[in-house]
């Protein structure tokens, strides 16, 4: 059996977290998706992923922007100074109007840029989003689970 | 007549020692003649007019008039009157001014010209006097001078500058409060060019004054800074008109300079406070869009999921929080266009009204097809405004317009434009349903609206955007309207040097 995907989330919103987890669950994708509440606690994960390699490594970063305490973008400049992770891929989301433009998120190698969704057809785009972006990662031993095979799951 | 011409007609008469009183009787300036010993021997009825008396005549010595008095009002007895002087020998003085009392006390100003005859031998045989009355021009006189002292009194205890100068530029007057205002004393300053008081940056403003008061134009209320004696700076507004001579050649410019810091503080406070509330609705709206991005999104995941296991009831009451948060999104999205519209700040942009039209009646082809309006439009101008701001009040008035239509009539809108002086005032027409006349000025204020939700849906933001956009131009937005009938919306974009004022 392929071992599931191993996603963090910094979003500060339990709704939000839940309707990525929608998403996610939407498309079938096996994973675990470990949830980080505030910018300290990013921070910090990270620094404990990048020292210590007996970690399951990270598959893909879903990052808010607009986080308490540390914003995304010193979130994204810490994750690309990492030495394990500073390829990993990130969705950012924004909320609708917000002055975080598509434009600052690639200058930091941002993969794929979001808006939090408002409506199903949104959520579920999103959702496949996340499906391509772990697709193109296909390192050995992942697969992208086979339909029906998992859930989205989650631990903190 | 001249005491110069009398002369000569006396020198004319010379030769028989006689003038001829006919003549002097048809005068209408007082003449009398005396003796050698000034004793009088005629007098014209114009001397009776003003002296108030008839004279006796062989009685009545030196003068015709009852009391003399000098300008410095002291009485001047009669054989020291300059008639009395030139008889006795002595200079002949004229031109000086004398004031009398008529025996019914009412008092006169006059000239006395007196004028002495002499024989072959130089000897002095009679005199002849012309008395000018000059009451009148005393008077005027004296009202000028007293309307002088009251000018210079009002100039000296006005609160604001009032300064003159010629069109050199230089400064001719200085009153009081231009001494407190900008620290130099009259004597300082008067004669000195008036660029001393214009900041450096700001020279290039009095040659364009100068023009336009050679232009015989008035500079009214003009807002600028001014340099004190001590090189602080000054808010003034200044009020400048042509100066004319008698023939009304323009010869210099007053100045009323006003001290206006404290206005242009209390502008600034106000302004400030506004921004900051206009930053608390904006970050209001802003904000208001996330947790309602939830309410909808899981009213509809709440549907769809579980919608199959709820009873109609509770469907209903979904789909009101469903109705709700979909108008609420409405309502801030709105908002957010309100408080937007003072970011962008008019500047230099222009904008074609017939692409901004075209857009916007792509972008509306959808509810344009739906209703089966058609709107039309003359040839539109190029208009000094941010192209999104036009875009706005196209919308705004071209939606209405398709949204308030007539169910009896096909909706026709038509879009024209026509010179307002330097600017242009653009019209939106159509023949929906109409404003009753007591909603004309209401239906622009923020969230005003005329219907309920059920009959028509809106905001009741749209208008208010179009008076805040129109306004920030210094425009005006008004509705024409004939209930049953159809509305005319007309806004005006004046010429954007109009702007600054």
């Amino acid at each position: 059996m392929n071992q599931p995907f191993e996603i963090l989330i910094a979003e500060d919103n339990p709704a939000d977290v839940a309707l990525v987890r929608e998403a996610l669950k939407a498309h079938n994708i096996d994973c675990v998706l470990h949830v980080l509440r505030d910018g300290e606690q990013a921070l910090a994960l990270l620094d404990s992923l990048d020292k210590d390699p007996k970690l399951p490594r990270v598959d893909l970063l879903i990052l808010d922007m607009h986080l308490p305490k540390h914003d995304g973008e010193d979130i994204l400049k810490r994750l690309r100074s990492t030495e394990h992770y500073a390829q990993t891929p990130v969705v950012v989301m924004t909320s609708q109007s917000s002055s975080w433009s598509e434009a600052k998120a690639t200058k930091h190698a941002a993969m794929f840029y979001f808006q939090k969704p408002s409506a199903m057809d949104e959520l579920t785009e999103l959702g496949a989003v996340v499906r391509n972006v772990l697709a193109l990662q296909n390192r050995g031993g992942r697969q992208t689970p086979s339909l029906g095979s998992g859930t989205a799951g989650g631990k903190h | 007549m001249t005491a110069q011409g009398l002369r000569a007609s006396v020198h004319v008469g010379h030769g028989s020692n006689r003038v001829d009183h006919e003549l002097l009787d048809a005068l209408p300036v007082a003449v009398y003649i005396t003796d050698s010993e000034g004793c009088l021997t005629y007098f014209n009825p114009a001397a009776i007019k003003l002296s108030g008396r008839t004279p006796q005549l062989g009685v009545d010595q030196w003068c015709v008039t009852w009391k003399i008095f000098l300008a410095d009002g002291t009485l001047l007895p009669h054989d020291q009157c300059p008639m009395a002087i030139a008889l006795k020998g002595g200079e002949v003085l004229e031109g000086i001014e004398c004031l009398a009392e008529r025996p019914d006390g009412s008092r006169f100003w006059f000239t006395p010209y007196p004028a002495v005859l002499r024989d072959e031998d130089g000897r002095i045989t009679a005199g002849i006097n012309l008395l000018v009355d000059i009451t009148d021009r005393k008077l005027a006189q004296r009202i000028a001078a007293r309307e002088a002292r009251l000018l210079s009194a009002i100039v000296d205890s006005s609160d604001d500058a009032i300064v003159s100068k010629d069109l050199n530029g230089t400064i001719t007057s200085w009153n009081k409060s231009a001494e407190r205002l900008f620290g130099y004393t009259a004597e300082e300053i008067v004669g000195k060019p008036v660029t001393l008081l214009i900041p450096l940056d700001r020279q290039d403003e009095e040659p364009q004054i100068i023009a336009r008061l050679r232009a015989g134009e008035r500079v009214d209320h003009f807002e600028t800074l001014r340099r004190r004696k001590d090189g602080t700076l000054l808010d003034i507004s200044l009020t400048i008109s042509p100066v004319r001579d008698e023939t009304g050649q323009i010869v210099g410019a007053s100045k009323i300079a006003r001290d206006i810091t404290d206005q242009k503080r209390a502008e600034g406070e106000i302004r400030r406070a506004n921004q900051g509330l206009e930053q608390f609705a904006f970050s209001a709206s802003h904000d208001l869009q996330e947790p309602l991005r939830s309410v909808k999104i899981y009213s509809e995941l709440l549907t769809r999921r579980y919608g199959g296991k709820l009873d109609g009831e509770a469907l209903e009451f979904l789909g009101y929080l469903q109705a709700g948060a979909t108008r609420m999104e409405l309502l801030v999205s709105d908002l957010l266009a309100y408080t937007q519209v003072s970011k962008r700040v008019a500047g230099s942009e222009i904008a074609d009204a017939n692409v901004t039209l075209t857009t916007v009646l792509e972008g509306m082809s959808n509810s344009i097809s739906e209703s089966g309006a058609r709107v039309t439009s003359d040839p539109l101008p190029t208009v000094p405004m941010h192209g999104t701001h036009l875009q706005q009040l196209f919308q705004n008035l071209i939606g209405n317009a398709i949204k308030y239509h007539s169910p009896e009539r096909t909706p026709a809108i038509h879009v024209s434009a026509h010179r307002q002086g330097r600017g242009w005032t653009f019209a939106v027409t159509d023949n929906g349903i109409g404003i009753a006349p007591e909603y004309k000025e209401t239906v622009f204020g923020l969230f005003k609206r005329l219907h309920t939700s059920d009959e028509y849906s809106g905001t009741g933001i749209g208008l208010a955007i179009c008076q805040r956009i129109v306004e920030q131009y210094n425009g005006r937005i008004w509705v024409e309207s004939e209930p049953g009938r159809g509305s005319t919306f007309r806004f005006t974009i004046p010429q954007s040097s109009d702007a600054g004022g």
